[in-house]
């Protein structure tokens, strides 16, 4: 399904800024030729991670590498990478039509006549500042420049802040169609779990500065149920199965667990025990796995 | 999943290969001439207002006073106020041109190279223009009006080496320092330019007390005619050269900030 080389290599990466840890001992992989999401809240660090990644911030210490190779300051491996945020900034009066002359200059790949398809999709003013643009338009300025470099690994950083419901769409049929047209690695950052689900193909999910999940995403589809039954049965059951439970709700004599590390026998367990087994969406399971005490409340 | 399935089913997108160091340098200087109104035309503009106010002004004391300033009234150093705008110009390119380039996976090193190419560019440019505008003005008697503002003695009235060299050095350098603001900016924010100023005021002030504690006042106006215009535009090249070094070392490690 994938190349055997990872994309990135990362090993206990620190970043501070002053007192604050943003990334605190971090190791991960990501595939070759994979869509991944990084996910977690504000804060969690997932921008830090990027910006390391692509060179325009240095670790405090471990390492991090990008085609086997530290990406800062590195001409060779940065040549090979987009990294599309969300605060991306412009020189000043620079209009659209000014981005996608010059981004051809730093993208080998680039495809003019698909920029010039999405220009259309998204509806975007070419000739107008980008200081008078507004959130959605700005955000597919950047998606834009995403797609058409298909540069071999492309960071998506919450691409889409403004972008309506249509042209998230858009964003996601354009990436899937391209993506399978013209394999690359793909890390998207975003808080719109549910959405992109189907999209990825890989899950890190970072909190307060540390991986809290890294799989996967089939392997996470199954992984967590929600599973409802007398609650007595069910305190039996997660002692019986050694279960994670990441939440758990009660009312009257009935409890409802959601937990992690279901596989087959405890399905199998489950079904023979009449209690009844739900899968849940990644976007609960991150939820869950991130959101602690706070989360809860916020539901 | 489909998407996998289909990803196997056709050809690898193919890396593309590193361009050589003047290539990933020279897509820097273009970069900067991405938007040709601001790199180009408002410097223009800004030019030929300072010249058609002059000449207006020019024109109004010929007129008022009904004699042609022969005697040195018509000499103006007006153009020095081109100089200003070459400041603000760099710390603009310094500034958002650097979190536009990293954006676009360029390396601090090529920016920092491609962008000091690029003001060498920009000044040499300016320097034509001015030098030949300046043998045009002598050969129009100043423009009919006995006008001087790019063939006059604050700009030195030599050949056309030291009128070309005199241009090129005065734009550089106040592009030099421009980019060292906008570098120490970038890498230390407010901060930076802070105590960027409170050093370059000290500097200044440093000379100043040393020549007037030693009493060599004089001796600085004999090295200012002993050198000439030729010579005092060559040394503004070491303070140019100096403002570059440091703003290429503070973007070394800076990083664009949100």
């Amino acid at each position: 399904m994938t190349n055997l080389t990872p994309v990135i290599e990362v090993r206990d990466l620190t970043k501070r800024f002053g007192s604050m840890i943003a990334l605190d001992a971090v190791s991960l992989t990501v595939p070759a030729d994979s869509i991944t999401g990084l996910l977690g809240r504000n804060g969690a660090g997932k921008t830090t991670l990027m910006h390391v990644l692509t060179g325009q911030d240095f670790p405090t210490s471990g390492e991090a590498r990008v085609f086997g190779q530290p990406p800062a300051e590195n001409a060779s491996v940065l040549q090979h990478i987009a990294f599309i945020k969300e605060s991306q900034k412009y020189p000043d009066d620079f209009k659209p039509l000014h981005v996608f002359r010059s981004a051809p200059w730093f993208f080998e790949n680039w495809d003019a006549d698909f920029a010039d398809r999405l220009v259309d999709d998204f509806r975007l003013p070419l000739k107008r500042r980008i200081k008078k643009l507004s959130r959605g338009q700005l955000s597919a300025v950047g998606v834009i420049v995403g797609l058409a470099s298909r540069a071999p690994l492309t960071f998506f950083d919450e691409p889409y802040l403004g972008l309506d419901a249509v042209a998230r769409q858009i964003f996601y049929d354009r990436l899937l169609a391209d993506y399978a047209e013209f394999p690359r690695t793909i890390v998207l950052s975003t808080h719109l779990i549910d959405e992109v689900a189907n999209l990825l193909e890989h899950v890190i999910v970072i909190d307060q500065g540390r991986i809290v999940l890294d799989a996967p995403a089939d392997e996470l589809r199954g992984r967590a149920a929600s599973i409802v039954g007398p609650k007595a049965d069910i305190d039996a059951f997660v002692a019986r199965r050694g279960l994670e439970v990441l939440h758990r709700e009660e009312l009257g004599g009935t409890a409802s667990i959601l937990a992690d590390g279901i596989d087959e026998v405890v399905r199998a367990d489950a079904l023979n025990s009449g209690l009844q087994l739900t899968p849940v969406s990644l976007q609960q399971l991150v939820v869950r796995r991130t959101g602690g005490a706070l989360a809860e409340a916020s539901r | 999943m489909t998407t996998v399935a289909l990803a196997e089913s056709s050809a690898r997108i193919a890396g593309p290969r590193t361009p050589g160091a003047f290539a990933r340098v020279w897509r820097v200087v273009r970069l900067h001439y991405a938007n040709r109104m601001n790199s180009i035309a408002v410097p223009l503009i800004i030019a030929a207002f300072i010249v058609t106010v002059y000449l207006v002004v020019q024109t109004l004391i010929v007129s008022a006073t009904g004699q042609n300033a022969e005697s040195g009234q018509g000499d103006s150093p007006g153009l020095v106020y081109f100089l200003p705008y070459q400041v603000v110009f760099a710390v603009q390119a310094m500034n958002l041109t650097f979190a536009y380039a990293l954006g676009l996976s360029s390396t601090r090193r090529d920016f920092s190279l491609g962008t000091w190419l690029m003001f060498l560019i920009q000044s040499a440019g300016f320097a034509v223009l001015f030098t030949a505008l300046s043998y045009l003005e002598q050969w129009t008697s100043g423009w009919g009006l006995h006008a001087e503002i790019f063939h006059t003695v604050v700009y030195g009235t030599g050949s056309v080496g030291q009128r070309l060299l005199t241009f090129f050095a005065g734009i550089l350098l106040f592009q030099c320092i421009g980019s060292v603001f906008g570098a120490a900016f970038v890498r230390w924010r407010a901060f930076g330019m802070y105590v960027l100023s409170a050093a370059l005021v000290v500097l200044l002030l440093g000379a100043v007390a040393l020549i007037t504690f030693t009493d060599s006042w004089g001796a600085v106006g004999r090295w200012f005619v002993a050198v000439g215009p030729a010579g005092f535009s060559a040394w503004l090249l070491v303070p140019a050269a100096m403002f570059a070094v440091i703003g290429h070392l503070a973007l070394r490690r800076a990083t664009p900030k949100s």
